[in-house]
């Protein structure tokens, strides 16, 4: 397979995904391109900004110290880096889904008198994914701090002064990433359209399910995930069968998460890469 | 069905509103029944305050055009009130005299004003199909 050489723009505008998307019209290829290209754009900056932020924090000594990140499965390295990426690139998904021109109540404005659902744009699945997705890491949160009570194993769940995350802390990540998730969702849909042609309301139609599903919500959906190995892999136990179970449903968990952000990012790279045979 | 409102208008915005979306209702462009957009989509959509697209949805449910449902939403009403058609009807009397005004203060013979006023309806031809009444 050989790549094009052409302007990334162009190749994004000569795409046949993005022209099956909303049709041959030019103009509403433009639109769809470039606001995959602009998000995208904003994701990467995300998740290189929180990489580096992180980087500062972690070599940074504090109390004499090193502060270490510990996120997803066994707080190891690239488990640090794949949570601090998915964080980044929602972050940077969400700054570019809040940031648009103001306009100005002067002139004329014209609107449509459909009306828009968030039901209308949203998966169903995902969104459902996302609030269940909260919902284990608070069981799965209260039975880790359970757990010695009904099993009597060890109560060493550890402490922030050792270097280990407190037990809400899962919980209370998971409910800011949805509902920042769910906020910016329905401020996208929510954002000004005025009245289009049909083949310029097709892309706003696919640029809003795109921003909404692609996204916010797997990236959300994403990162509850990872709250959930966070919280399932703290489950103490002095059983080795115990810890299997629990590091193995982790770990799976965590590869559902990755190939989530990994599919959509397929999804979005039909709209924008056109290789030439 | 579009919806256009001038904020450069002597014509307060909410009366826009409120006179096309009763002539989208009267015309039958607007279903009986059919379901509104919420006024934060409207006002958001038509760079107003929430607070102008609440004053015509007043209007417009004390004309008997539309039922708000509270959290529901606001529908178009089932049976529009005889005076709706007549109200319209006055309202675009009222959008013809003053262009005819216009038209004459500019010394306009009845051969301008007709060739101006079909310039303006080439450029907003007939919908292809009649509304379903």
């Amino acid at each position: 397979m050989r790549w094009s050489t052409e302007p990334r723009a162009d190749r994004a505008r000569n795409n046949p995904a993005a022209s099956n998307l909303v049709g041959a019209d030019p103009a509403a290829r433009r639109l769809l391109a470039a606001y995959a290209l602009r998000q995208r754009a904003y994701r990467r900056a995300g998740a290189v900004l929180v990489l580096l932020a992180a980087l500062t924090v972690q070599v940074a000594p504090r109390s004499g110290s090193v502060f270490e990140v510990r996120l997803g499965v066994g707080g190891s390295f690239w488990t640090n880096v794949v949570a601090l990426v998915f964080a980044g690139s929602l972050a940077g998904a969400i700054v570019a889904e809040l940031h648009h021109l103001r306009r100005r109540r002067t002139g004329v404005h014209t609107a449509e008198l459909a009306t828009r659902h968030f039901d209308d744009y949203a998966s169903r699945r995902l969104h459902l994914g996302l609030w269940v997705g909260v919902l284990c890491v608070g069981v799965i949160a209260v039975l880790a701090a359970a757990w010695p009570a009904l099993v009597g194993g060890s109560t060493d769940l550890g402490s922030e002064s050792e270097g280990v995350w407190p037990l809400w802390l899962p919980v209370v990540a998971s409910l800011l990433v949805a509902g920042a998730v769910e906020l910016t969702a329905r401020r996208v849909i929510g954002r000004p359209r005025p009245a289009l042609r049909p083949a310029m309301r097709s892309a706003d139609e696919q640029v809003r399910r795109m921003a909404v599903n692609s996204s916010l919500l797997t990236r959300g959906v994403a990162l509850v995930l990872l709250a959930l190995t966070w919280a399932v892999i703290r489950i103490p136990s002095e059983d080795a069968a115990v810890t299997v179970a629990a590091n193995t449903v982790a770990g799976l968990v965590f590869v559902a998460a990755v190939l989530l952000v990994v599919r959509s990012g397929r999804r979005d790279a039909g709209v924008l890469e056109v290789p030439t045979s | 069905m579009m919806l256009r409102v001038d904020h450069d208008s002597a014509i307060p915005v909410y009366e826009q509103l409120r006179d096309q979306m009763l002539r989208l209702a009267v015309g039958g462009w607007l279903q009986p029944g059919q379901r509104l957009p919420t006024i934060r989509q409207l006002s958001s959509d038509l760079t107003l305050a929430k607070g102008t697209v609440e004053r015509a949805y007043e209007q417009l449910e004390r004309d008997g055009v539309i039922l708000r449902r509270g959290a529901a939403g606001s529908f178009v009403v089932e049976r529009l009130p005889s005076r709706s058609l007549d109200e319209a009807n006055e309202a675009l009397h009222r959008e013809a005299q003053r262009f005819v005004t216009s038209a004459r203060q500019l010394a306009m013979s009845d051969d301008d004003i007709l060739a101006a006023l079909h310039r303006v309806m080439l450029a907003h031809p007939e919908p292809p199909a009649a509304p379903p009444q």
